[in-house]
């Protein structure tokens, strides 16, 4: 069996600025992996790439075997992009309904009921997502992201806004999952506590790839693992 | 200072080719005035018509749906300095009136021109700058005010402005049917009291509007649809036909208004019947001659063309997740039905005026008088609503996304960027299609072949799924989410 998500030589350009250059890597089902790097590094734009919401100008990309904007590719992914927002015209259970509807889910009321307790967002049901608070939106979000209970997870600074005892409650949901991950995050604790893995991005390209181990067989002294991939981003620029 | 602030929050606001262009359209509207002079004064008939009607159309449309020209780095910067309050509130005024009221100018600029020997000239031109003004104040008094009575006040002023066609002096807008004098004190005193409301919100704004945006009015909706047991194609038009989205409002610079709400489909239908129902009783059948009701037959076509075409290019992506539905399902076979579905609940609004006029053909009554006698202008109101805007709206969705000039709204009565050129070039398609409207008004063949045209453009369209899975990536580069 081949690999769940395989990119070879990819480049993405915004018009002029070169966001991915001449990336490639693929990640075996089942393995959790840490998207790290610097500001603008072009994380984000890779996830929407592995997403379909982007082509890339080069390259292939491969989801379980299949084009990432394939039926077959987008029935298996969950995506969360960073700063998400759902539809504003819709209420909370509304937008759990109507996506899930449109993914086809075959029990809509019991998904829809299912994340509304996980994410105790059930005393919200029938708010105005517009008038949500930034976290309760973001907690919404999530759960629009897994509600098809996807076999690829890719999640764009999931923790975002979140208070203390959901972040924990999202943590626990995420490891549940047997799913392949992908989390791009700023946080190494995230990074450390959800997944085993790490892709090193600085400036569109790759710049590092192994396990969190390796990482924190690097750590110099008492020094915290942040030290160490604050070193291997500088170095590479 | 002042100065320095006026520059700073129009830069902020209008990109610097969208605020050269205006002042060359202005420019123009005044050489234009220099260049062919007076040609004898015309207040009665089309001018008008024109003038009264697109006056009531913007006085009631900012009232409605009056925005802020605010951006959400205002509201943490701007606003936080310490600046002289009334230089903050000129500086927003402005561009509250280059977003705005401006709009006015251009429409009339040269149809006062040509109105009449220099005198008369030189005061319609005074009295389109206060209704300028007054356009840009009454849309930021909006949003001081609650819905109803935005509401109320915006059918009592439209009352009141239309009593000058029944030839009623007294009217801000008496000037464009001949009372020169009368009209022109009134809207003085009407601007005088409303401009000052403005300045005095716009100075205030972080205690008064931004926090009122802020402010749950309700927090929860007293209808909801479920979408339990339906499939995905069922889900998108059961969202659709059951809820008509209002938001976004075309102005020179765009959309002003950020605000959203979504009103029963159901209810919009009932009202557009009554509405049609009255429609055809004073066109068709009241025996007050002398008031040329029938008139209405081709001017509620175009009005009806413009809100649908700003309801469908601004509004269907100005809302739409990327994230969301394009990640869901293939974005053409998305963006397909979600145009049909919301072309069908527009036609809430229009159909019941179709059928109105197709009555009104059949009766042979609308248009005795005024235009000639024919029974096409009823046939050809028909065809426009029920055939010629729907596909146009479709066909002006496209143009709108494809340029890029739509924006994604995010938060709730904010900017959610600056404004530049493309936006602009995206309200042409607009008055394309009014022209299109015009012409086909005028000759009935003419409405036959252009609503089969863009009829056949709009489905051709709408079949290559290849133009909309486009319009998907160029929406996620322009930073939609
Ligand atoms: N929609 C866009 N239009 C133009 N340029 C973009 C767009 N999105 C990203 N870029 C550019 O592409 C590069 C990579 O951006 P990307 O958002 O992928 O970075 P990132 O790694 O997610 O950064 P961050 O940690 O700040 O979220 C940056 O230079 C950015 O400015
Ligand atoms: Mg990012």
């Amino acid at each position: 069996m081949g690999p769940c998500i395989d990119v070879q030589y990819v480049s993405k350009s915004y018009g002029k600025t070169v966001a991915l250059d001449d990336v490639s890597f693929s990640i075996p089902c089942g393995e959790r992996y840490a998207l790290l790097g610097p500001n603008g590094a072009g994380k984000s734009t890779t996830l929407r790439l592995l997403v379909g919401l982007l082509k890339p100008d080069t390259g292939t990309i491969q989801i379980d075997g299949h084009e990432p904007f394939s039926p077959e590719a987008k029935s298996i992914l969950g995506y969360l992009p960073e700063d998400a927002t759902p539809y504003r015209t819709l209420s909370v259970r509304e937008n759990l309904e109507y996506i899930a509807a449109l993914r086809g889910v075959r029990d809509v009321a019991s998904a829809t009921n299912k994340f509304l307790d996980d994410l105790s967002l059930r005393e919200y049901e029938r708010a105005k997502v517009g008038k949500l608070s930034r976290g309760n939106m973001q907690k919404l979000a999530i759960a629009l992201a897994l509600i098809h209970n996807p076999k690829i997870v890719l999640l764009d600074e999931p923790l975002n806004y979140l208070d203390i005892p959901t972040q924990e409650r999202v943590f626990k949901m995420l490891k549940s999952l047997d799913s392949t991950q992908i989390v791009s995050t700023h946080i190494m604790s995230i990074a450390t506590r959800l997944t085993d893995k790490v892709l090193m991005i600085a400036r569109g390209k790759i710049i590092w790839n192994g396990t969190i181990d390796a990482l924190k067989s690097m750590e110099v002294g008492d020094e915290p693992i942040e030290s160490v991939v604050a070193r291997l981003m500088t170095g590479a620029s | 200072m002042l100065p320095k602030l006026i520059k700073f929050v129009l830069l902020t606001r209008f990109s610097r080719p969208l605020l050269g262009l205006v002042a060359f359209f202005l420019f123009y509207d005044i050489a234009i005035r220099g260049l062919t002079g007076g040609n004898g004064s015309d207040f009665s008939g089309g001018f008008s018509y024109y003038a009264v009607g697109s006056s009531i159309f913007f006085i009631v449309m900012s009232l409605l749906f009056g925005g802020l020209f605010v951006l959400k780095s205002d509201r943490d910067y701007l606003l936080t300095l310490p600046l002289r309050r009334r230089d903050l509130s000129a500086a927003l005024f402005i561009a509250q009136f280059i977003g705005s009221g401006i709009t006015i100018l251009f429409l009339y600029g040269f149809y006062v021109a040509g109105a009449g020997g220099l005198g008369d000239a030189i005061v319609l031109v005074i009295n389109l700058v206060l209704l300028a003004c007054l356009v840009t104040a009454l849309g930021v008094v909006s949003n001081i005010l609650e819905t109803w009575k935005r509401a109320v006040l915006a059918v009592l002023l439209g009352l009141w402005c239309s009593s000058s066609i029944l030839g009623f002096g007294f009217t801000p807008v008496s000037a464009f049917t001949g009372q020169v004098l009368y009209g022109s004190i009134i809207l003085f005193a009407l601007t005088a009291v409303t401009v000052p409301v403005a300045l005095r919100e716009l100075a205030y704004l972080e205690m008064g509007s931004i926090r009122s945006l802020l402010r749950a009015t309700s927090t929860e909706y007293k209808t909801s649809m479920s979408f339990v047991g339906k499939g995905p194609i069922r889900a998108i038009y059961s969202y659709h036909l059951s809820f008509l989205e209002l938001m976004g409002r075309v102005n020179i610079g765009g959309s002003t208004s950020y605000r959203t709400a979504r009103i029963r489909t159901r209810t919009v239908l009932i009202i557009s019947i009554a509405a049609a129902a009255v429609y055809t009783y004073l066109t068709g059948f009241s025996s007050i001659d002398a008031l040329r009701l029938d008139v209405l037959v081709p001017i509620i076509p175009v009005f009806m063309g413009v809100i649908t075409l700003v309801l469908m290019a601004q509004g269907t992506f100005s809302n739409e997740r990327g994230w969301l539905a394009f990640t869901a399902m293939d974005p053409a076979k998305y963006l397909r039905n979600l145009l049909l579905s919301r072309v069908l609940s527009i036609l809430a609004i229009l159909g019941p005026f179709g059928a109105a006029n197709i009555v009104l053909a059949f009766l042979g009554t609308g248009m005795s008088s005024g235009f000639g006698h024919t029974l096409s202008f009823p046939l050809s109101a028909a065809i426009v609503l029920l055939v010629t805007v729907p596909s146009a709206s479709i066909l002006a969705t496209y143009i709108v996304a494809r340029v890029g000039a739509v924006q994604q709204v995010r938060e709730e009565g904010m900017m959610p960027g600056q404004f530049d050129i493309r936006q602009f070039v995206a309200i042409l398609p607009i008055y394309f299609v009014i022209g299109l409207i015009i012409v086909s008004e005028i000759f009935l063949s003419a409405s036959i072949v252009i609503a089969s045209a863009l009829t056949l453009i709009s489905a051709a369209l709408l079949i290559s799924s290849g133009v909309w899975r486009g319009i998907a990536y160029r929406l996620t580069e322009k930073g939609f989410i």
